[in-house]
């Protein structure tokens, strides 16, 4: 282990160096490219420097294509064989807040740890990643990371922080030491968020009558189905599948796997047209618990980080925070009947 | 790490039809099946479905299909000869040692026949898997819609079947007419014993549990296979979860008390 602190310029070169091995994945600001005109965007992407990096803001999307991209290609097919794709992918270190490390925890269990099947594609690209965690200084708006008990992160390769005259770095892997020769030798630790704005209850366990409960048509009539809660969370991972022909071929091409959504239209139809939750408000109910507690039942922690991204993201002023203090409300009710 | 999502090249050997949207293909694949488990068929170029495996020998499956979606249509051009791409068996497949020595009722709607005809040929088959006795309720739409005609033949000798058609456009029907689970009271052998399994639509397999259990069954001896939609067939796709379960890992056959508060 190295702690350190760096002027700009010691940290100039750090990059430099750590750029011809990994590519560096961090928030990064879009001008122009924001909801509005003239407006930027904050979003994961390569940075081009340390200094181009913002340690202070949350991102609107989450990181989670580094692992997962939105499209990936399975393999090749031509006329009737198959062929396994051998893509290059570059080693990446990737600039996470505590919550966001622990959503790729969660990711790691869904595709690789705690099933029976493990997902090469998910792996190949999770060997090549380093975790770099950043602070938050305070808890943002619409975040309940310490509620969800996701704001703490020990599963980090780097640390960093930056100050006034340039960063102050604690560096654990062994691997990216040497990149860290110049600087100050400084104790630095990093200081976790320990109160959220609103602190929320997460429900021990939820009883089958919720299913039927009347707050989920709330969401049948506000909710759009448009699946921006499901693209920008940081551990929702289903996908679809499907074959795309080359352009010049109607027997060749490739098989990929594309995100999908649980609130879009058609996640589970089936076959001769039947379908099943129709209502976008048992869709809600649907995504709500898996985060709350269906994940909880397989693997021990739930699967929400309280990163607020959902929320955020909303055109329909939807909250997962909301709902949860609804369904807190009626458990409670139930309790203190019974 | 072995990659879950390639398939292996296999070949058509054999072709039955059994009505004018549904048949069976053969095909020469060596797998280690049990009975109600099902696989992951691929077209190159058109995709990917699940499907049951209707019968399975040491070195073959048969895969009954049904024409309904875009995926079984191209299935449904297939010719002796031509190629599919095989991934599985997946799934549980039915809990075979609570059925031994037990007595059996099977009630099965439509095509919900192909994942049931292993379990049936599996205890017709081995003689050291003895039971007290099976009887089959099976429901089709028409005369027309019944599959395995050849088969149930065969099953008669040893078991009680019947077989129930929702109509008969053409008056030339001898056997009975009505819904499966008219005919379940018919049964004789029911006992606290007796092991129901029960596959089908949604709405027959939930009429199906309320008219068993009237009749004694009890409910930790009743199992059921699912349908759902599936894109990966080993848990990561997400599209088969019904609480925290996947149909595709830790089904597709459930028994009803594990189910029975599942809501999709």
């Amino acid at each position: 282990m190295k702690m350190l602190e760096i002027t700009q310029g010691q940290a100039d070169s750090v990059f430099e160096s750590l750029s011809q091995k990994y590519r560096i994945i961090a928030p990064v600001e879009k001008p122009g490219e924001g909801r509005f005109s003239n407006t930027s965007l904050l979003t994961y992407d390569q940075a081009k420097s340390f200094k181009e990096i913002d340690f202070f803001k949350k991102t609107y999307f989450s990181p989670k294509e580094v692992l997962f991209p939105v499209r990936e290609s399975l393999f090749e097919f031509k006329k009737s064989d198959i062929h396994e794709l051998q893509e290059e992918i570059q080693p990446s270190i990737v600039f996470l807040r505590a919550c966001d490390i622990n959503a790729v925890g969660i990711t790691d269990a869904h595709f690789l740890n705690n099933e029976k099947f493990k997902d090469v594609y998910y792996g190949r690209r999770r060997n090549l990643v380093k975790l770099f965690l950043i602070e938050c200084k305070e808890s943002f708006e619409s975040c309940f990371c310490v509620s969800m008990g996701t704001n703490k992160s020990e599963d980090y390769s780097g640390f960093m922080r930056k100050v006034d005259n340039g960063y102050e770095i604690k560096v654990k892997d062994e691997e990216l030491i040497p990149y860290f020769s110049q600087g100050k030798q400084k104790d630095v630790e990093p200081v976790f968020v320990e109160k959220d704005t609103s602190p929320l209850i997460i429900p021990k366990e939820i009883d089958v009558s919720l299913f039927k409960d009347d707050i989920w048509k709330e969401y049948s009539k506000r909710c759009s189905a448009c699946g921006r809660c499901n693209t920008s969370c940081p551990t929702c991972t289903c996908f679809t599948i499907g074959d795309v022909l080359s352009e010049d071929s109607s027997d060749s091409g490739q098989r990929r796997r594309i995100w999908s959504s649980c609130q879009v239209k058609n996640f589970g139809l089936l076959a001769g047209n039947h379908d099943f939750r129709i209502p976008k408000g048992d869709r809600m109910r649907y995504k709500v618990l898996h985060k709350i507690r269906d994940f909880r039942k397989r693997t021990g922690f739930n699967m929400c980080v309280g990163c607020g991204r959902c929320d955020d993201v909303c055109p329909d002023y939807i909250s997962m925070f909301k709902c949860i203090e609804k369904i807190n409300q009626i458990t409670d009710k139930k309790e203190t009947n019974e | 790490m072995n990659n879950i999502y390639l398939s292996k090249k296999t070949e058509v050997i054999g072709i039955r039809k059994h009505t004018p949207t549904e048949w069976s293909l053969s095909l020469s694949i060596q797998t280690e099946t049990v009975p109600g488990q099902f696989v992951m068929v691929s077209l190159p170029g058109v995709g990917e479905v699940p499907i049951s495996v209707s019968g399975y020998t040491a070195d073959s499956i048969e895969l009954t299909i049904r024409n309904v979606g875009e995926v079984t249509s191209h299935l449904c051009k297939i010719n002796p000869g031509d190629h599919l791409y095989i991934r599985g068996p997946y799934g549980n497949g039915f809990p075979l040692e609570e059925f031994a020595g037990r007595h059996l009722l099977l009630i099965v709607g439509g095509s919900a026949m192909a994942p049931v005809k292993p379990l049936i040929e599996y205890c017709l088959n081995n003689n050291n898997f003895q039971l007290e006795g099976m009887d089959i309720i099976a429901g089709f739409k028409s005369p027309r819609h019944i599959l395995f005609r050849d088969e149930i033949n065969h099953w008669k000798k040893k078991y009680n079947v019947r077989i129930t058609v929702d109509r008969d456009e053409d008056y030339a029907w001898m056997g009975s007419i009505g819904f499966v689970v008219d005919y379940i009271k018919e049964v004789q052998d029911i006992s606290e014993d007796t092991r129901a399994i029960i596959i089908g639509p949604p709405l027959m397999m939930t009429n199906s549990v309320r008219e068993l259990l009237r009749h004694g069954v009890k409910e930790e001896n009743t199992y059921l296979s699912f349908e759902r939609h599936m894109k990966c067939g080993t848990g990561k796709c997400g599209h088969c979860r019904i609480r925290d379960k996947y149909v595709c890992l830790d089904g597709p056959v459930f028994n009803y008390n594990e189910v029975k508060e599942l809501i999709d």
